[in-house]
Formats: structure tokens, sequence, C-alpha cells
């Protein structure tokens, strides 16, 4: 019964009641949805797939895990210096234990301990046993080696030796060496560029570099550590660029929070004081396209890129747009016409841009589809049932027609060319995301001078177990020595299953002999002990071992594995890279991203706007409104020119993506005040328009200004190209196309 | 590895200048007793006056390793040629044959290889580890200069009977042994020094008598 009274109540709310209803509960179940699937923040949505797979899998490996801690002395290198350095290391080695796999700074052979006991115990695996007289040989410089003064308290040598009786560790810390991608000096322990004045302590951590929380705590005390040690000091790698961008994003976002909380009060407050507080109510709508498109983006895609939303609300909040004019217009037929042209001429280059083979742009296309033309309809809908019933008081903005305006307008509609053709710089390196502080950037540049200069060529492969993968890599050793360029593969540490199994097999025939030499007397017996145990009991088997580990990312059913070769010129690198197809420079990897973006917007941008045209061309039939339409966005090209010339700025990736804003906003600006000046408008029209457009950008412009006092390069970017490049299309829309129509008309007419 | 010949250097310089300052009789005695602290700066002082007349000093001995934990023993063998002022060459000719020479601030460390071919390494001890090990080396070179006032001032001298001496660090921490003992023999040498390691395990070397020059001037 009182279900059924529940519904009759229902059925007779009006139908505006019920459609908010409904709208509200949709709001309700999808924000729970969205915010129930994982927003991504990793930067490998810039990258193309086959970009992304290699990267991804590159910083899978353990190999990849090492940073560098970057200390800047004033020479010369004294002592209490180098005790103060070690002491710091000792320390942060004992906080971070669990997070730190290697430090290496200070002569500590305890870091590699467990590695170089593994390594030792393996070497009948990699070995044929020797002859019984080096056996002797090498048994005699051992103990030697034992019977010398220990340097620590836990007896660590002595521990080696007795596991190492053929000191085969010497080898591992040859391969070590090798594997240094830098040329620096070792003084007292430490890696040293004395030319510089840097101290290099190279850190592997102990996980990848996207686990920031992990990292927090390291790299706040490296952080305070300049103070105890009175010198700069700065962390460098992929764990500290991955954490240093994550905790400068969150403290500009705190800043730009605050500003954007005043801004928005002002402009509530302004609202109201001008009788326009119910403009408020085209804030829902937007939310509500937001949502439900991020939530049906995160079902497409899997998940949902922290960029996409933000950039993604920009363009969604374009949609604001048409639920101004709706609101303040005086005539809904023309302004909806208005509206559509704006619409479609929006989606075009959204359109376009969704065929992009870079994943974030795809993503934010899609996601920015969906939201505005649901706010579009939520708006059509709206303004049918509820906002024509909503008075809306013109602003009083007018724009009086005059020649300086004119000039201005001129000014930056003639300087658009400009961007593409003067000397503008481009940097559409990735790097350029990264934010690095001054002191950071200038340790960073002491370090690179100290790396070789031809990078190493990385190749990802992949084998059901170790074995296998000894396998394959006992021909990349073959083919390595045979065209003389160093590698650093499995190979390198252990020979193919057959082969350990071959080595295994001679020491067990040797084994008695063997095991006599040792058994000349107790004292050996007892040293060299665990050296006799291991030998007993070693097999061939397909558990990685530690020394190893670096080369190697464990699937479920799978292991993949790298391998490195260190071409010392072009030539070999090309020689590399024919023998192995799937083979790849880092570097290169990462410099690929800007070619691919060049690439894609020489075609992209000519067929946009080709698009944009077919729209006005259609939907107005008349030339000049064609032409007057497309104004602001070259006067925004214009304003933005002289923007990063004066302030020697480079164009960079995120420009050009934030730009997409400014795009559409300005062909919407431009249909607007093309449709307001055109005859058949009337005054209260015009002001009517210029009150929404004016309205509009400025709330574009109070969302994107306060990222003008981030310091993230990206957040920074965002803030000046959105907030210039509004300006510049307000100036197009608001001085431009009424002073030049009225001079056009004017020159007809005479 | 390296860094361990340079420290055994190290006291058999501070064992033969420690003998060599001293002219009374050895004798074997308890090697963990104590006694009080004799030598001030000032004796010390006197007694050093003596080595210095010294040129050149030739001296064989054998080493035994007692690595406590394990209860093992590991022997070895050689000899050590000291010039005055900073010149020390020390060579184990058993059970491997390798050597260390010192001179100044240059190391010279010279193996071979089953082949029987020489494989030198040479290093800067400037360069090296700047921790406990290279506050030894150090204080071998101020052994070396016969600074009294920093024997002195880093070492607590016991007797512990006649002609046989104690020597503790008195920077514990900085320090890799936590004593040494001298036994000096009738003839005003060292015959026995033994180096107690943090770690418990103790060196004992057994000199024969060595080849000594005086300087003529």
């Amino acid at each position: 019964m009182k279900f059924i009274l529940l519904l009759s109540h229902l059925f007779s709310i009006k139908i505006k009641d019920k459609i908010l209803l409904v709208l509200a509960l949709l709001f309700i179940f999808l924000h729970t949805q969205v915010f129930a699937k994982t927003v991504e923040t990793g930067s490998y949505i810039f990258l193309p797939t086959k970009l992304e797979n290699n990267i991804k899998s590159f910083y899978s490996f353990p190999f990849s895990w090492w940073n560098f801690i970057l200390i800047k002395y004033e020479a010369p290198l004294r002592d209490d210096l180098i005790g103060k350095v070690t002491d710091f290391c000792k320390e942060l080695r004992e906080k971070e234990d669990q997070q730190i796999q290697l430090i290496q700074c200070g002569m500590n052979i305890s870091e590699y301990l467990q590695l170089i006991s593994s390594w030792a115990n393996d070497y009948p695996l990699r070995q044929l046993p020797p002859s019984e007289d080096w056996i002797k040989w090498k048994v005699n410089k051992t103990l030697t080696m034992a019977s010398l003064p220990s340097i620590d308290r836990s007896g660590i040598n002595i521990s080696i030796l007795r596991n190492d009786p053929f000191m085969t560790y010497e080898d591992y810390i040859h391969l070590m060496e090798k594997r240094k991608p830098f040329s620096l000096e070792m003084k007292k322990g430490l890696l040293i560029n004395s030319e510089a004045g840097l101290i290099v302590i190279p850190i592997m951590f102990s996980y990848p570099p996207e686990k920031t929380d992990l990292t927090k705590s390291i790299a706040r005390y490296v952080n305070g550590a300049k103070d105890h040690l009175k010198m700069p000091i700065t962390m460098f790698g992929p764990h500290a660029s991955n954490w240093q961008n994550k905790t400068q994003i969150m403290s500009d976002l705190q800043v730009t929070g605050v500003v954007g909380v005043v801004l928005f009060t002002v402009f509530i407050i302004a609202l109201v004081c001008m009788r326009g507080w119910k403009l408020l109510l085209l804030v829902p709508p937007i939310a509500f396209a937001v949502l439900l498109s991020a939530t049906i983006t995160s079902f497409v895609f899997g998940s949902i890129h922290g960029l996409t939303i933000s950039f993604g609300m920009g363009l969604i909040g374009l949609g604001i747009d048409y639920g101004l004019l709706s609101m303040f217009s005086s005539d809904h037929g023309r302004t909806w016409k208005s509206n559509l042209a704006g619409l479609l001429t929006t989606l075009v280059v959204l359109f376009v841009l969704l065929f992009s083979s870079i994943p974030l742009i795809r993503q934010m296309m899609f996601f920015s589809i969906l939201g505005l033309s649901f706010a579009f309809l939520q708006y059509y809908i709206l303004d049918r049932f509820f906002y024509r019933k909503i008075f809306c008081f013109p602003f009083p903005f007018t724009f009086a027609k005059s020649s300086w305006r004119l000039l201005i307008f001129l000014l930056l509609l003639l300087s658009s060319p400009l961007l593409l053709y003067s000397s503008i710089s481009y940097d559409f390196n990735i790097r350029s995301f990264d934010y690095k502080d001054s002191v950071s950037k200038a340790l960073e540049n002491d370090l690179f001078k100290t790396f070789k200069k031809i990078s190493p060529v990385f190749v990802i492969d992949r084998a059901l177990n170790l074995g296998q993968a000894l396998e394959i890599t006992s021909g990349y050793g073959e083919w390595s020595s045979a065209n003389k360029i160093p590698s650093e593969n499995l190979s390198v540490y252990l020979p193919k299953k057959e082969a350990q199994e071959k080595n295994l097999s001679e020491w067990s025939e040797k084994a008695n002999n063997i095991r006599n030499i040792f058994l000349q007397n107790a004292n050996l017996k007892i040293f060299f002990e665990p050296f006799l145990t291991n030998l007993r009991k070693l097999s061939v088997n397909n558990r990685p071992p530690d020394y190893v580990h670096h080369l190697i990312s464990l699937g479920s059913d799978h292991i993949e594995f790298l391998s490195l070769w260190y071409p010392t010129n072009n030539a070999e690198t090309a020689l590399v890279k024919k023998r192995f197809p799937n083979a790849f420079v880092l570097k290169e990897q990462i410099e690929i991203f800007p070619e691919i973006l060049q690439k894609e917007l020489l075609w992209m941008i000519p067929l946009t706007l080709v698009g944009v045209v077919l729209i006005l061309v259609v939907m107005y039939r008349r030339v000049d409104t064609v032409v007057l339409s497309m104004l602001p966005f070259f006067t925004a090209l214009g304003f933005l020119y002289w923007f990063y010339k004066c302030f020697h700025l480079p164009v960079t990736f995120i420009n050009v993506v934030t730009f997409l804003i400014i795009y559409g906003a300005s062909f919407d600006y431009g249909v607007f005040a093309c449709d307001a000046i055109s005859r058949s408008a009337c005054e209260d029209y015009r002001k009517r328009t210029w009150s929404s457009v004016v309205l509009a950008a400025i709330s574009t412009i109070f969302g994107f200004a306060p990222l003008m006092l981030c310091k993230h390069p990206v957040l920074l970017q965002i803030g000046q190209t959105a907030t210039i490049g509004m300006l510049g299309t307000l100036i197009g829309t608001l001085w431009g196309i009424p002073s030049l129509s009225y001079y056009l008309k004017k020159l007809k007419n005479d | 590895m390296k860094i361990k010949f340079l420290l055994l250097v190290f006291c058999l310089i501070t064992a033969c200048f420690s003998g060599l300052a001293t002219q009374s009789d050895g004798g074997n005695a308890p090697l963990s007793l104590k006694s009080k602290q004799i030598v001030s700066e000032a004796d010390l002082k006197k007694h050093l006056i003596k080595y210095q007349q010294i040129k050149t000093l030739f001296v064989k001995f054998e080493q035994t390793k007692k690595v406590k934990s394990l209860g093992v023993e590991i022997k070895s063998q050689g000899n050590m040629t000291v010039r005055h002022p900073d010149f020390i060459l020390w060579k184990i000719t058993a059970p491997s044959e390798m050597s260390v020479t010192m001179s100044g601030s240059n190391v010279i460390i010279v193996s071979k290889n089953f082949e029987g071919k020489e494989l030198i390494q040479k290093y800067n001890f400037q360069n090296m580890l700047s921790d406990r090990t290279s506050k030894s080396m150090l204080y071998l070179t101020k052994w070396l200069q016969l600074d009294a006032k920093f024997i002195a001032d880093n070492y607590t001298i016991y007797e512990l009977e006649k002609n046989h001496y104690q020597f503790h660090p008195k920077q514990k921490e900085e320090s890799p042994f936590s004593e040494l003992e001298i036994q000096v023999s009738k003839r005003g040498d060292v015959s026995k020094l033994i180096l107690k390691e943090i770690n418990d395990d103790e060196i004992y070397f057994t000199f024969e008598s060595p080849v000594l020059n005086k300087d003529k001037r």
C-alpha cells in the first residue's frame, strides 16, 4: 500500500522535477562508481603502445632501480666531509633498510655479501674444475689473504673466503665495474667528479619507481641532510623523479586550491552583486557530465588518468558556454543554432584528435566528446523546461568600435603565423614534464657530463624459465664476442643448462681429488667447510640466483630478461639494432615521442581546420561569417606567440594539449559573436551575448590562472597557455569581430 | 684486502720500534695481565732517540692467525725491510708470495699469477678509504716518523712484565685492533707480537733477530 502511494506520488511530480530527481540519483550513483575505479597517475600514458611496453618493461627490472644521491662539495675534499658523508650513508641504510637494495658509499663489502656469496657458490656451474696445481696455488693465496687482519667487527672477509676459496668475487667486482654508465674517480671510498666537485652515491631501491609512497621517507631524509651536511644535495633517478613530481604537484595544487577558492568566492560575490546568482544553476549539469563521461571512459579504457580528468574537465567546462548563452538569451532559436555550431566545431577537433597514437590524447578526446555532448544535451533539455523561466539581466558590457582595439586585434591576428615560422623553440621532449629545482638541475648536469657518450642498447626477451633464457642468451654472448661489442646478459653470469650440468658432472668426478686438497689438515677442512658443503649439495635448477636478479623480471608463468650492449660508436649501435630488431636505446625511445607528436599535428591541425570551415559553411553559408568566426582562434595564437617570445619560453606538448581548450572556445565565441553582430540581431541580444561570452571567459580564466603560480612545469604551462590563449580569444571576439565587421561594412558602403 | 697488508706493516713497525726503544731483556709472560702505565711521553721520547740512529732494518717473521670463532689456525711466513725514514717492504713468502712496498704515500702491491707472472698494483693511500683503515694508515705514518707525542696521545702503554708491553688504543672505535702486545728479547729486539682484533681473532708474530744498519750521522 505504501509502495503504491509512493508510486502515485512519483507520477504526480512535475516533469521538470522528475528530470531533476533522476539526474540527482544518477549523480550520486555515478559519483560512487567513478571513485571506485582506479585513477591512474603514471607517465606511461604519454607513450604509444610499443614505446610504453618497452619502457614499462624496462622499469620492471631491478637493473633500472638505481638512483644517485648527488652532493656538491667545495674543493678540496676534506676528511671531515668524507666522514660526514659516510655517516649519512650509514644512517640512511640503517633507517631505510627495507627500501634499499644496495648503496655504494665507502667500501662497505657487507652491502654485496649476499651477491658475492651467491656468485661464489655457483662457481662449479660456471667453470670446469681447474687443475689440482691451480687449486693448490689458489687455496694458498686465499689462505694468505685470510691470515691478514680483518678490518671490521663482523669477520665478513673471512666468511667470503670460506665460501670462495678461488676468490671469484674479484671477477664479480670486475663485472660490476664494467656495468657503470659513467666514469668517476674513486677517492676514499666515494665516487667523485673532482672537476665538478660532486660526490655521487649510487643507491638501488628494492621496488619499482612508481611506488612513490615507499620513496617518501628516503627522499625526505636526503632532503633533510642538506642542513646537517651543509652542502647542496639532491637525488636523481626514476624513483627520485616520480617522488619530486608528485610532491611538487601536491604542493602546487594546495596553493592553487586556496587561490581558486578565493577567486571562486569573488566570482560568486560579483555574480550576486550583479544579480546573476541564478547562473550558478549551470554548474550541476557540468558536474554531472564530467562524472558520467569519467565513468564511461573508465569502463572503456580500464582506468582513467588524472591528466584526462584535469584537461578533460576544462574541455567539458566549455559546455558551460552553451548554458550561459541560453540563460541570457532572448532568442532561443538563434541561440541554439549558435550553440550547435559551437558544439560541432569543437567536436570535429576532438574527433580528429581521437585518432592520435598517444593514448593520453585518445582518452582525453573520448572523455571530452562524451562530456561535452552530455553537457549540451542537458542544457538543451533544461533550457526548454527550466532555464527559460529564469530571467537573467544582461551585464552592462558594450564594446564600442575603436581603431586602437582594431589595431591590437590586427597585430595579434597577423602575428599568429609567426608561432610556426619564427624563432620560437619547440620542446616536445617528455623530460620537460619533469619538475626540477635549480640546485637539482645543476647537480644533474654535472653528473651527465660523466656519463659515457654512447648510450647502452637494451633488449627485453621472454622465456618460460631460466634454462630457456640462458639458451637464448648464450647466442648473445657468442655474437657479442664475435663483434667485440661488450654485453651484459645472463650468459655473462651463467652458461646454458647443458654446460652447467657438464661442469658440475666434471666437478663430481674429480670431487675426491679436490676434497683431498682441502682435507690436508684439520685447519683447512674446518676453514673451507662451507665451500665443501656447497659443492656436495650444488645442483642445476631454474631458480634465478641473486646475482642475476637485476636482469630478470618474474611473471606468473614466464620470465622476462634484459640484455644490454655497450657500443662505443654509432656504427656499433646500428649493428646491434640490426641483429636484434627489438633492441632499443632508452634515450631514443623517449625522443620518439616528440617525433610522433609532430607528425600527427602536421596532419591533424589542417584537417580540423578544414572540418571547422566545412561546418561553418554548411550552417551559415556566408563567407564573411565563416572567416570572422575563425578570427578569435588566430588572435589567441598571436597572443600566445608574443607571450612565448617575450618570456623566451618553448612550446611544449602540454602547451599544445592545453590549446585544444582554447581551440574549442575560440570557435564557440567566434560563432556567438558573428551571430550577435549579424543584421538580424538586436542590441539586447548583442548585450546578452557579450555577457555570456565574458562570463564564460572569466570562469575559464579564473579556473586556469591560479596554475600560473605553480612551479611544476606541467601545471604552469597549462595555466599560462589557457589564460593567455583565452585572453587572446576574448580580444578577437570582443574587440576584433565587432570592430572589423563594422569597418568592413563601412568600407563596403563607401 | 690490500689494506690488510698495510695494517700488518703498521703493526710490525710498531713492534720493531717499540722493541728497539727498550733495551731490556725479554721473557715469556702471560698475555692478558695489565699493570700500571709506565711510559710517559717524555720516557717514550728518550727511548725513541736511540732508534733514530737506525738506517735500515731487515727481519724474518712467522705468523699465526687464530680464528677463534672457528677454532682454526692459519700460518704464514715472510720478511720485512725498513729504511729510514719512510720506506717499508713487507713480504709474505708462504703460503703464497705477496709483497707490499710503502714509500711516502705511495703503495705498491706485487703478487704473482699462476704462471708466475708478476701482477703489480699501485695506489696512493691519500685516495684510500677514509675510515678506521685509512686512519690506521695515518697512524702508520706517524709511527714511521716516530712521533712520540702521537704515540703517547693515541696509545695507553702498560708494562705487563719486564720487557712485555701492552698498547691500548685510546680511540677504540677508530682502531682495527683492540690491543697490541710486544715481548722484547734479551738482545733488545722484539721476539713476539700479538694483535688482538675487534672480532676476537688473534694474530701472533714470532721474529728472528733483525739485521740493523745504524746511521753514521
